[in-house]
């Protein structure tokens, strides 16, 4: 009898199979999917959230034209999506997923250990990719199709130290971030940046998932630091770190040489007067009024209400890109031919301004799209803004 | 000397083989990525259930599979990138080092029952975790370990996706063989355990010994899993090796069922299988996982494979009806 | 109800010497001697709480002594792990019922014969005469825990006794039992001293106790209070007063 149900169980699969194979081959029509893979769920939904967005801005902007170029063919762009579970085996599972349902391009994913789980999988299926993730090895020359939006910690962070240590002056910091590759790789690449900077720096890492950092609170305060930095620690997981910071008596500025999530984290923490002196480095120019029109683009076109993470203009320009490469490269299915279009394509985006390729010199391939981002303040819980900060191309 | 009567394989022992047997021409049965895929992941789902499954069949809950995983995994891949490709040597390694390791464990932990085993195998995996992360040198850390040369087979590269899924399938069913042989050899002893360890001992059983022999024997499965995950996603990573894999892999195995070895294999088949169609939801998964298992503990104790088993003895009530009076004879005979 | 011959070979006296336990700073047992020699049966009485299971825990590794010696034909087996002292031949039955509850008759017998290293034709043979006295022979296929709460007792006693002991410690053995059910336990006792094995029995059942044992032993707070037979001890007033009380007076009237 448990034969029986595991046949039809194997049915049940092979079935599945089936009905996807004949999904994809009932293709009549010239259809370009792309691939949204990251976290939809759990902490760093919002990360993952805002690429599917962004993803889903992209193809409806080229749908609005009347799809996109193709070689000789007019394609309609979709957009499918995998929830990873921010982990290395539900990304790697999410590449093997969409590649079946004939996704070619990937927008993601967000994080280290997801992008670290993808690759190899997606070279395999040879997948374009385009990864956002602060690890030191995001991408590389032996990844040619992986593309990297930037740009990274060792780009953004010394600029931010210097503006920040000029408002603060502080002469010691304390970094957190959770003790995975999401968490070390760019904590360690801040700590570096702080020290060229002559600031003393220590690091403290918890486990991803810890929802009481009251111990944590007391270790960081043991060093008695002028700044504490938050660094890449989800937002949900900053924002009790702050509350329980300022709880704990610590009355010095907060940094945030990390992801963005500053609305999150004030929500969490209990509301600005809370936060009080706090300073971020901002994914994009969001105070930009040619950046926010990003999002009410997102209203137009898609009649809903955009994904409120910063990261979602970063990621629109990453997939107007990707799409542009395609429509160069003329081909949706050599990912090759694309990339090779993408590596040309000037950055230039009707939103967030000139960019430049970057990553030679970090990661040995110039395969980072670096873009202007911003470095956000908060004085005395006043809300200061963003102000905008150049790339220049290396 | 003792006497032990034939340790017969029956009729689902059998059925796991073959099922696994059958998986073997998958590779060569269809192209399809999203199969492919799937019932890769079925097959070290239902490795990774096999090893908890032998845990239960002591009435031991263990959290420690993803930490024999991780040691299995790394301990193979630690070979391959150290010149050593061959999966007749790297197999037997990610089965060898976490057994190696279980047995100076077990003495500890196996002093242990219930909610006390439970914690203390959950801690294993999260010790694993720590332990990973300040071994940066060895083990990649946070990073885990990437782009580490395929294994081979007499000297052939199993790198290209059906040889991955083949070495996937081959490695399950050398679980599931040796699960069986474990579980149906030490039936009576294993159930003796489960239901009255203090009996068991009192009466002679060195209960220890066998529970040392199925620790053993359930964390070299896992390690095997463990290789067989790291092989799919080409990389060993800490976050394949988290306690969130540990309610997984005893999800499986107490959904499928905790007391047929089919049970596992068909928890992994099902669950593995829904929760990438809600792929785009994983909270949706965590949530059905969740309701499944209340399910399962309220109404069908012994899960799918405990259900299916009590329907075809329904099913098979009616035929069975003249049972009694024929039965009686023998009664009689038995009596006499 | 004939002993199979030569079943029990080389049976051996059990001495306990001064065997003391103690809880953090509760004291349990104090001071507890006595010898068992083959063949011998010995009661141990006492109110609750006098340390009669905690003996037998000890006795048979459950739980370590702390002070005194354990010795089984003269060896020291102090300490030693319950699975090997049941195969020196100390074998226990417990309070409760205690079977393999998912297991049927013949499995629960089959595998006391096979954990104590008997199993095969003849361990099968020795348990016979009381699988079929306590009329649990024609249900062998039965699982245990359906049978009635009697058999089940009857149950344990057999496993017991098929795990070949030289000595066996029975724990309230009549506890929960129908009155009318009691006798079995009487024939249980029978049965394996006719087989030369020696037998302590704690034992609440004043009846019983009198009936069977020649030698009694009073536990009072972890120690000695009175040894002897029956009729004297019974009859000793700090005795009365210690445990008996009331009931036993009444027991005594009637």
């Amino acid at each position: 009898m448990g034969r029986i149900a595991k046949r039809s169980l194997v049915a049940a699969v092979v079935a599945a199979g089936l009905t996807f194979t004949a999904g994809a081959g009932a293709q009549t029509t010239c259809e370009v999917r792309i691939g949204a893979l990251g976290p939809m769920s759990g902490p760093a939904a919002q990360w993952g959230l805002a690429m599917l967005g962004a993803a889903e801005l992209a193809a409806a902007e080229a749908n609005a034209r009347g799809g996109l170029q193709v070689g000789s063919q007019r394609c309609s762009v979709s957009v499918l999506s995998y929830d990873t579970r921010y982990t290395a085996e539900g990304a790697a599972a999410g590449v093997n997923n969409l590649a079946s349902q004939g996704v070619r391009f990937l927008i993601g994913p967000v994080g280290s250990p997801e992008v670290t789980g993808a690759k190899p999988v997606a070279t395999r299926h040879r997948l374009l990719m385009f990864a956002n993730s602060y690890a030191k090895n995001a991408i590389g020359p032996q990844w040619p199709l992986v593309f990297h939006l930037g740009p990274g910690p060792s780009e953004w962070a010394p600029p931010i130290v210097r503006l920040a240590k000029e408002q603060f002056g502080m002469r010691s910091v304390a970094i957190v971030a959770p003790n995975d590759q999401g968490g070390t790789d760019i904590a360690s690449v801040d700590a570096e940046v702080y020290r060229q900077h002559g600031i003393t720096a220590t690091e403290e890492y918890y486990q991803r998932g810890t929802t009481n950092f009251a111990p944590i609170v007391t270790r960081l305060l043991a060093s008695r630091p002028d700044v504490v930095d938050t660094a890449s620690s989800p937002p949900g997981d900053a924002g009790l770190i702050v509350r329980q910071l300022r709880q704990a008596g610590f009355t010095g500025p907060i940094g945030r040489l990390g992801g963005p999530g500053t609305e999150e984290i004030i929500r969490v923490a209990g509301g600005i007067d809370v936060v009080r002196n706090f300073y971020w480095y901002e994914v994009a120019p969001t105070e930009d009024p040619r950046v926010r029109a990003i999002s009410d683009e997102y209203r137009r076109l898609l009649n809903r209400e955009p994904p409120e993470n910063t990261n979602l203009w970063l990621w629109v320009v990453g997939a107007r890109m990707t799409l542009r490469a395609i429509e160069r490269a003329g081909t949706a299915t050599d990912t090759n031919r694309v990339a090779a279009a993408l590596r040309e394509l000037p950055v230039e985006d009707p939103n967030l301004g000139r960019g430049a390729w970057t990553g030679q010199s970090f990661f040995g391939i110039n395969q980072e799209l670096s873009l202007p981002f911003g470095m956000g303040m908060i004085l005395d819980g006043r809300m200061v803004g963003v102000r905008r900060i150049d790339v220049s191309p290396q | 000397m003792e006497a032990r009567s034939p340790s017969r394989w029956g009729a689902q022992e059998w059925a796991a083989v073959a099922m696994f047997l059958a998986v073997l021409a998958v590779p060569w049965a269809t192209d399809d990525l999203l199969v492919q895929s799937i019932v890769n992941r079925v097959l070290i789902g239902a490795m990774a259930a096999l090893s908890v499954f032998i845990m239960l069949r002591m009435d031991l809950l263990s959290f420690a599979t993803p930490a024999f995983m991780a040691l299995g995994g790394y301990a193979a891949v630690l070979l391959t990138m150290h010149g050593v490709t061959e999966v007749l040597l790297i197999v037997p390694a990610s089965f060898l080092v976490p057994a190696l390791v279980a047995l100076p464990l077990g003495a500890l932990v196996l002093r242990l029952r219930g909610v006390y085993f439970v914690l203390v195998t959950f801690v294993l995996t999260e010790i694993l975790q720590l332990v990973l992360f300040m071994t940066p040198r060895l083990t990649g850390g946070a990073d885990g370990l990437a782009g580490f040369p395929a294994p081979t087979l007499l000297g052939t590269e199993l790198s290209d996706a059906r040889s991955v899924l083949a070495l996937a399938a081959a490695m399950a069913l050398l679980a599931a063989v040796i699960t069986a042989a474990l579980t149906a050899h030490f039936r009576q002893h294993f159930a003796a355990i489960e239901e009255n360890e203090v009996l068991a001992e009192s009466l002679g059983l060195v209960v220890w010994r066998y529970k040392a022999m199925g620790f053993v024997v359930a964390a070299g499965i896992a390690g095997m899993a463990g290789f067989s995950l790291g092989n799919m996603l080409l990389t060993v990573h800490p976050t394949s090796f988290g306690a969130q894999q540990a309610v997984d892999t005893i999800v499986y195995a107490i959904i499928g069922g905790r007391g047929s070895i089919l049970g596992p294999i068909a928890g992994a088949s099902l669950l593995v299988t829904v929760s990438d169609f809600l792929g785009n939801q994983g909270q949706y998964a965590q949530g059905l996982f969740g309701l499944l298992l209340i399910l399962v503990t309220l109404v069908a104790r012994g899960g799918i494979a405990g259900a299916v088993a009590a329907l075809a003895r329904r099913l098979r009530a009616p035929r069975a009806a003249a049972g009694p009076a024929a039965a009686a004879p023998e009664a009689a005979r038995g009596g006499a | 109800m004939e002993p199979a011959a030569g079943a029990v070979a080389g049976v051996e006296e059990l001495r306990v010497e001064n065997l003391a336990k103690r809880f953090g700073g509760l004291r349990v047992l104090e001071g507890i001697s006595f010898a068992l020699a083959p063949g011998d049966l010995l009661g141990v009485i006492g109110p609750n709480g006098a340390g009669k299971t905690t003996l037998i825990n000890v006795i048979t590794g459950r739980t370590p002594p702390s002070g005194g010696r354990i010795l089984l034909g003269g060896q020291d087996i102090t300490g030693r792990p319950t699975h090997a002292v049941s195969r020196l031949g100390v074998v226990r039955s417990f309070q409760q019922t205690n079977t393999f509850k998912a297991a049927s008759v013949r499995e629960n017998v089959s595998r006391a014969l096979r954990f104590s290293g008997g199993a095969g034709p003849q361990g099968w043979a020795r348990v016979a005469p009381l699988l079929d006295a306590f009329g649990l022979a024609p249900r062998l296929g039965e699982q245990s825990d359906k049978l009635p709460y009697g058999l089940q007792k009857m149950l344990g006693l057999t496993l017991a006794y098929a795990a070949n002991p030289k000595v066996l410690l029975l724990d309230e053995p009549a506890a929960g039992l129908e009155r009318s059910e009691r006798t079995r336990v009487d024939e249980f006792v029978r049965h394996v001293r006719a087989c030369g094995c020696s037998v302590l029995i704690v034992e609440h059942d004043m009846d019983l106790v009198r009936r069977l044992c020649p030698r009694i032993i009073v536990l009072d707070a972890g120690v000695v209070l009175a040894e002897g037979p029956p009729a004297e001890v019974l009859a000793r007033q700090d005795v009365i007063a210690a445990y008996v009380g009331a009931d036993a007076a009444g027991d005594e009237a009637a």
